[in-house]
């Protein structure tokens, strides 16, 4: 887990040289051109780039309906058709913006029975022109593994919750690029404990977890992106075989004016951020990997 | 200056929202398997195949997914299936699809830590029909 610093180091400074260094040309164009302060258009195309959240915040009196489905792995090959016809996880998902630049929306999530309360809110918007370079973004959920008492063994009623924070920091570059950088931490009000060699109680994990999450999104056509996504786990925790796996993730993006619909291959499978984040034991290297799509239905009111 | 009193104010409440509602740090030792001889038939089948894995639908019969995880068919079903290794517990089929090495993890409710700890400790006393 250690030597993954260095990459995570190396992955932020591109990001923000990227950031940086086209922040001359962006001010040359304010010298000759007007100020024009309303967000920029499309920073993304939706509110989800596959297992994560955007610096997107939809307009006031949009209500969406998110289906999130992730099937099972795909390396048992044809035995259940590359992971088609697996055990898969699924989400439903319901958001609406009540006022300008905040979101507030609730899911629930098949694995563990969990139901997420989440809100969103844009601290920051990226200007057309003159005003601000990127998009400052806060999102934050409350997560509650609704299992019976019997199945999920609780010890406390607290013990169901999780909660997640991130701040993301976008930036449309072009028509056709926009990338984001997010850092979040998870946390989970109870963890599995084991005996230490001196007969104590600790935990496998730690309670908190930070994670970075690198995604973007590129136009090839009209109504067509190429996205990507890569969520690294800064945490180490106490028992190196539980640290989480990062994950790396790419596909397709097909939108509409209402529509929104993404298929990739990926790593995560849990959906619910904190979860993923925390529990994720299916790496790249190992050949787990896993089909999964996002379909969003906007309306608005 | 109001859109940033307002910007101010979201922030507060959300982050007040996220810590303040129940946060806490406990670390839960799970329910541990008996220290004898872990017996299949009178503790593995009824404390973990029959209340999390036998169920209709699931390991429910020849014709359901596999292994037939029924209380008469359990103990051959996965030793002819070859789903445990008695050499290398840890590595057995059957214990790896416990923790989602294998799709995900079983049972679909979510792992089990006390299933696991209970299947592991059978494997490793030699997986036998007792």
């Amino acid at each position: 887990m250690k030597n993954q610093f260095p990459i995570i180091c190396r992955m932020l400074c591109l990001v923000l040289m990227a950031f940086v260094f086209t922040q001359p040309a962006y001010s040359q164009e304010e010298e000759t051109t007007e100020k024009d302060l309303r967000p920029v258009k499309n920073l993304f195309e939706g509110i989800w780039l596959i297992d994560n959240q955007t610096a997107v915040v939809p307009f006031k009196g949009t209500f969406e309906f998110d289906i999130q489905h992730r099937f099972g792995l795909w390396k048992n090959g044809f035995e259940d058709l590359f992971g088609l016809y697996a055990t898969s996880n699924m989400r439903l998902g319901f958001n609406y913006v009540p006022i300008e630049r905040l979101m507030i929306g609730f899911g629930l999530t098949k694995t563990n029975i969990t139901w997420d309360f989440n809100a969103k809110y844009a601290l920051i918007q990226q200007a057309r022109s003159g005003g601000s370079p990127v998009a400052v973004t806060y999102f934050v959920n409350t997560a509650i593994d609704t299992r019976d008492k019997a199945v999920g063994k609780f010890a406390n009623g607290t013990d169901r919750y999780s909660y997640f924070h991130q701040l993301m920091v976008a930036r449309k570059f072009s028509e056709n690029l926009s990338l984001q950088v997010a850092g979040s931490l998870s946390h989970f009000n109870a963890v599995e404990a084991y005996l230490t060699e001196d007969n104590k109680e600790e935990g496998k994990l730690k309670n908190d977890h930070i994670a970075v999450a690198l995604s973007g999104k590129y136009k090839v056509g009209a109504w067509v992106n190429i996205i990507a996504n890569v969520d690294l786990p800064v945490t180490s925790h106490n028992l190196e075989s539980v640290d989480p796996k990062s994950n790396i993730s790419f596909g397709v993006e097909m939108t509409s004016s209402s529509h929104q619909f993404q298929i990739f291959c990926g790593n995560f499978y849990n959906i619910t951020q904190q979860r993923n984040n925390v529990f994720n034991q299916n790496s790249f290297g190992d050949g787990n990997i896993l089909i999964g799509f996002n379909i969003t239905r906007l309306w608005n009111f | 200056m109001r859109n940033l009193k307002t910007t101010f104010c979201f922030t507060l409440m959300l982050t007040s929202f996220a810590f303040f509602i129940g946060c806490a740090y406990d670390a839960v030792l799970p329910e541990q398997p008996p220290k004898d001889e872990v017996s299949f038939n009178d503790f593995i089948v009824p404390n973990v195949f029959n209340p999390g894995c036998n169920t209709a639908g699931c390991h429910s019969g020849p014709a359901d997914f596999q292994p037939d995880l029924t209380p008469a068919n359990a103990y051959s079903s996965l030793l002819e299936g070859n789903y445990v290794d008695t050499l290398n517990p840890e590595s057995s089929v059957l214990y790896q699809w416990m923790l989602g090495n294998e799709g995900a993890a079983m049972p679909p409710s979510g792992t089990d830590a006390f299933y696991n700890a209970s299947i592991l400790k059978w494997i490793s006393e030699g997986a036998q029909d007792n």
